[in-house]
């Protein structure tokens, strides 16, 4: 389920920043999620309670993220582990179609800010289903391909 | 010899760089100072000269040696303007920092030369030239603007800017400066039949270039190398390196990897692809060089000699502060990104309604890094405020070479980079607190202060544009005032008293750094509707508009009076100016305040002063543009809830203008103070004096103090402040409209919130009886029948009044104009 990574080490930029981002989550964590604590600074792994009032209230989701070398002018790739939540936007391999995790990614977004969107892309879900084309999608990626090499297509901007 | 008349021409344009070149491709030695070197070149190419100038004893000129000189200069002319080295038209900055050209230089980039990547120098159909005006180079309109849908015989649309490929590479990645073009640009495009089979056909192009020695022994040079450079001529991203899609590139037969990306994988938006270097397989002589792809769109490829500059280098391209915005041009930016340009109009005198958030926090951290910001850059075309560390910003993008901007995500290049002056002031003034200070207080007129957290956030001293202390005190205005008629018995306020010093002030402004006046008028007295108490305790204290208080000090006096820490933010413009005239003389004022000229520039001082006694001409006050004003124990005003449970009589009410400063937290409301027309009093009572008088607004954030006293409004005053709680309500604003009706009512003790600011003579008003001190009710007790009573009287009313959040919640009516808050609140005070 999760996606192998070619892992570089993460660049003095990179690493300086992702400390900056993981002293400021300890200090304002976003609502509704809590980051597993790990020595791992390249991979985060955050814990996603789905939102009071929504179709994903009192579940949880767990949200994995790796940083590439050039964090944060690249973006880092965020997948749903173990059981991702039934969501138009989410494939069952976890992958999720959200286009700041790719084409719009801003070196100025933050994890936090991702969680966010995330938190925000499922609240606003009116129903639990796979994307469409979620067997296609998923055979295609058997071999382990990361979201980032997906030329996602970016139609819904209501969910 | 026209010929020889062009190369000296170009030769005049050479600085030492390009004459060394010219002298290491001809073999010579290259010592000496730029004329030396002149004569050197002068003397291959010009025999005749030589005689006249022997610098090269020894050398034999020929005919042949001649002609490749004027062939090597002519090289080195192109390549110096083909590299984009000259200035850019907006910056007056040499582009790539190794081949500028002196600003002054005699030859203009010659107009009307062709250079087209298909090849052909005639003049043929359509033209158009290179915006960069080092460069203006000509190229056919069909050849290089491409549109997307391209038809048949169809012109395409002239760009309102077009940059030849050359250039569009070299502004790509600045990190690579242009030193010669073995390949000149040559066009990758599939031809029109294999377009017609198919989306993407495969394709190839095969070119050959030449090395020559000098060439490679440039390459030998540390951070030299040869790259192959492609792009895509109709690029949405002009600025970036671009490869076709299944590109294969091979250089005397090696395959060079030219992107990762997969196939059927196109660049996005926000990728850029980068040049490979080929220095390793290519040899001194003739090399061959093909590309394949399977790519139907027009891309345009060569090969180029690069030197790579460092971090420091780019840096150094990037304009000083002075050179790439003014910093007056950058703090009126600033005022329109916090206040959408009210600040500097100047008439906003007119508009009775102001929104206008006092402050605006400003995240001072690089969006890129984290950290504090130290040098803070940003790109020249974005409106919006925020920046990004200029080091972090250059190194990242030394790799990334994206040259986009985080904030907003606009692709720019090097060009449009500079130092923003109004933060870098603020971020370099900052170095003097820890790392961990991340924002700043920002207000409208450009002056800021750090935000801490905490007791020592108002001790801070706000700080004018350029970094200095707005006063050396930080004090600001805080004015209490008195009234008159009800006051009289009482020992005058302590805290107005004390808070002013000697009563002179400085003020800083960002434009002339005028001198406000001084305050004239006086007024001292702070009345409360419960003067009769004769209570020195509490005070009530009018808050003045104009009453800023930011420092400590002042807060201390203030609380002596009530003790609630009111930290409210005011906006309010002119409201003084009914005062004055109320005041009669007697009311001083202790103000550290800057309202009080009409400078839209907002107050910069923190000038305490005194005013006493004479009734000043209120009018000075009136000009004054917005003041923001942030009350200090707005509440603890003598009108105490004790007070109001003594009811007031009508009488009473009319002694005592008393308000409650509120606490206001401006964050919350966006409009902190507004100012109606006194006229509507008109229509409610009788006995209006004054003329001019001003409502104002405040809005309150808080919650009341329990004591929070129910307060009196003269009527007669001319001005009046009603200071809100959260939530407006209808009802009371029928209060107070109706002044006749209120004087029976009781009051609560939970009422307040309406402050009546110095309106005319206290005695006057008490002595009227008209519609005195309205005593507020307390939403609790207000009573359904009077509700009604005032429902049926005057709409004229602008005037809010807050409730407590205590009140009532029987009434279903007050709940939905809670509800409604400030949209019910703006909408009345416009159909005022």
């Amino acid at each position: 389920m999760s996606t192998s990574v070619p892992q570089k080490a993460l660049s003095k930029i990179a690493t300086n920043r992702l400390h900056k981002e993981l002293k400021e989550w300890e200090n304002n964590p976003p609502a509704g999620f809590k980051h597993r604590p790990t020595d791992n600074l390249q991979r985060w792994i955050i814990e996603v309670s789905g939102a009071p009032g929504t179709l994903y209230a009192n579940e949880q989701f767990q949200l994995q993220v790796d940083f590439p070398e050039h964090y944060p002018m690249e973006a880092p790739q965020v997948i749903f582990i173990h059981n991702p939540p039934f969501h138009p936007h989410v494939y069952s391999n976890g992958h999720i179609c959200l286009d700041i995790l790719y084409d719009s990614w801003s070196p100025a977004m933050t994890v936090s800010s991702i969680c966010i969107s995330i938190l925000s892309m499922l609240s606003s879900s009116t129903v639990k289903m796979r994307p469409p084309d979620n067997d296609r999608y998923v055979r295609n990626c058997r071999n382990g391909r990361s979201p980032k090499d997906t030329r996602w297509w970016f139609h819904d901007d209501k969910v | 010899m026209g010929d020889l008349a062009r190369c000296k021409t170009q030769l005049a344009s050479f600085r030492i760089k390009e004459l060394k070149d010219v002298l290491t491709r001809l073999g010579l030695p290259k010592q000496g100072k730029k004329q030396v070197l002149m004569d050197k070149v002068l003397a291959v190419l010009v025999p005749s000269e030589w005689q006249q100038h022997p610098v090269q004893k020894g050398f034999k000129p020929d005919g042949n040696r001649s002609s490749i000189a004027a062939q090597v200069i002519d090289d080195i002319y192109r390549k110096l303007r083909g590299s984009g080295a000259v200035e850019l038209a907006s910056g007056h900055r040499n582009f790539s920092g190794a081949v500028s050209v002196s600003a002054g230089r005699s030859d203009e980039p010659d107009e009307t030369e062709n250079r087209c990547p298909c090849g052909s120098p005639l003049d043929t159909g359509t033209m158009i030239q290179c915006d960069n005006q080092a460069c203006k180079v000509w190229q056919h309109l069909n050849c290089v603007v491409i549109p997307e849908n391209a038809a048949e015989g169809v012109e395409p649309d002239v760009p309102s800017q077009f940059y030849c490929e050359i250039c569009r590479i070299n502004y790509g990645d600045p990190f690579c400066v242009t030193l010669s073009q073995p390949l000149p640009a040559a066009k990758f495009y599939a031809p029109a039949a294999l377009q017609m089979e198919g989306a993407s056909p495969l394709h190839s192009l095969e070119k050959t270039f030449i090395l020559s020695k000098a060439d490679r022994e440039n390459l030998h040079k540390p951070n030299h190398d040869l790259q192959v450079w492609c792009l895509l001529l109709n690029d949405k991203v002009p600025f970036r390196m671009h490869w076709p899609d299944c590109a294969e590139l091979r250089v005397n037969g090696v395959v060079v990897r030219v992107t990762t990306r997969a196939a059927k994988q196109l660049l996005g938006a926000n990728g850029r692809d980068d040049g490979p270097g080929i220095t390793a397989c290519t040899r001194e002589g003739t090399n061959r060089i093909s590309l394949s792809a399977c790519d139907a769109r027009p891309f345009c490829m060569g090969v180029r000699i690069i030197r790579r500059l460092s971090v420091e280098q780019v840096m150094s391209l990037i304009p000083s502060a002075a050179r790439g915005e003014s910093f007056e041009e950058a703090l009126a930016r600033v005022r329109r990104c916090i206040d959408g340009g009210a600040s500097d109009a100047g008439d906003d005198d007119d508009s009775d309604l102001e929104v206008v958030a006092d402050s605006v926090t400003m995240n001072l951290s690089c969006p890129m890094s984290g950290s504090r910001i130290h040098i803070a850059g940003r790109f020249k075309p974005c409106a919006h405020m925020g920046g990004f560390d200029l080091k972090t910003f250059v190194e990242l993008n030394q790799r990334a070479r994206k040259w986009q901007c985080p904030v907003c995500m606009k692709n720019y290049s090097l060009d449009q980079l500079i130092i923003d002056p109004f933060f870098n002031r603020i971020t370099h003034a900052m170095k003097d607190y820890g790392e961990d200070i991340k924002e700043v207080e920002l207000k409208a007129d450009g002056s800021w202060r750090p935000k801490l957290e905490g007791e020592t956030v108002s001790r801070q001293p706000w700080r004018s544009p350029d970094g200095t202390p707005v006063l050396a005190n930080g004090f600001h205005k805080a004015t209490v005032k008195q009234e008159e008629g009800v006051s009289q018995g009482r020992p005058p306020l302590k805290i107005g008293m004390k808070r002013t010093h000697d009563g002179s002030w400085a003020v800083l402004r960002p434009s002339g750094g005028a001198i406000s006046k001084p305050k004239e008028p006086s007024y001292s007295r702070s009345t409360s509707a419960t003067d009769t108490n004769n209570e020195d305790d509490e005070r009530s204290v009018n808050q003045e508009p104009y009453s800023k208080d930011y420092t400590g000090d002042n807060e201390a006096g203030l609380r002596a009076g009530g003790g609630l820490a009111i930290n409210a933010w005011k906006k309010s413009k002119a409201t003084l100016v009914d005062e004055a005239p109320a005041s009669a003389g007697d009311v001083i004022v202790l103000s550290d305040s800057d309202e009080e000229s009409g400078s839209p520039g907002g107050p910069y001082n923190n000038g305490k002063q005194q005013h006493n006694g004479g009734a000043a001409p209120s009018s000075s006050y009136g000009g004054s543009g917005k003041n923001k004003d942030r009350l200090a124990n707005g509440a603890t005003g003598g009108a105490r809830g004790r007070h109001s449970s003594s009811r007031h009589t009508g009488s009473d009410g009319g002694g005592g203008g008393g308000g409650m400063g509120m606490p206001l937290e401006s964050s919350l409301w966006s409009q902190p103070s507004q100012e109606v027309p006194y006229s509507f009093f008109d229509a409610a009572g009788p006995a209006r004096q004054a003329k001019n008088s001003e409502l104002d607004f405040a809005y309150q954030a808080y919650e009341m103090d329990e004591d929070g006293g129910g307060d009196d409004t003269g009527p007669s005053k001319s001005g009046f402040r009603l200071f809100l709680p959260p939530q407006p309500a209808r009802e009371q604003r029928q209060t107070l409209q109706n002044p006749a009706i209120s004087p029976g009512e009781q009051l609560d003790e939970d009422w307040f919130s309406l402050s009546l600011g110095g309106g005319d003579n206290v005695l006057n008003a008490a002595n009227d009886n008209t519609g005195l001190g309205l005593p507020l009710s307390s939403s609790r007790e207000y009573t359904r029948p009077a509700r009604e009573r005032l429902d049926s009287l005057a709409n004229t009313a602008t005037v809010l009044l807050g409730l407590n959040n205590n009140n009532g919640a029987g009434h279903s009516r007050r709940n939905q104009h809670l509800s409604r808050q400030r949209s019910y609140f703006r909408a009345e005070s416009q159909s005022e």
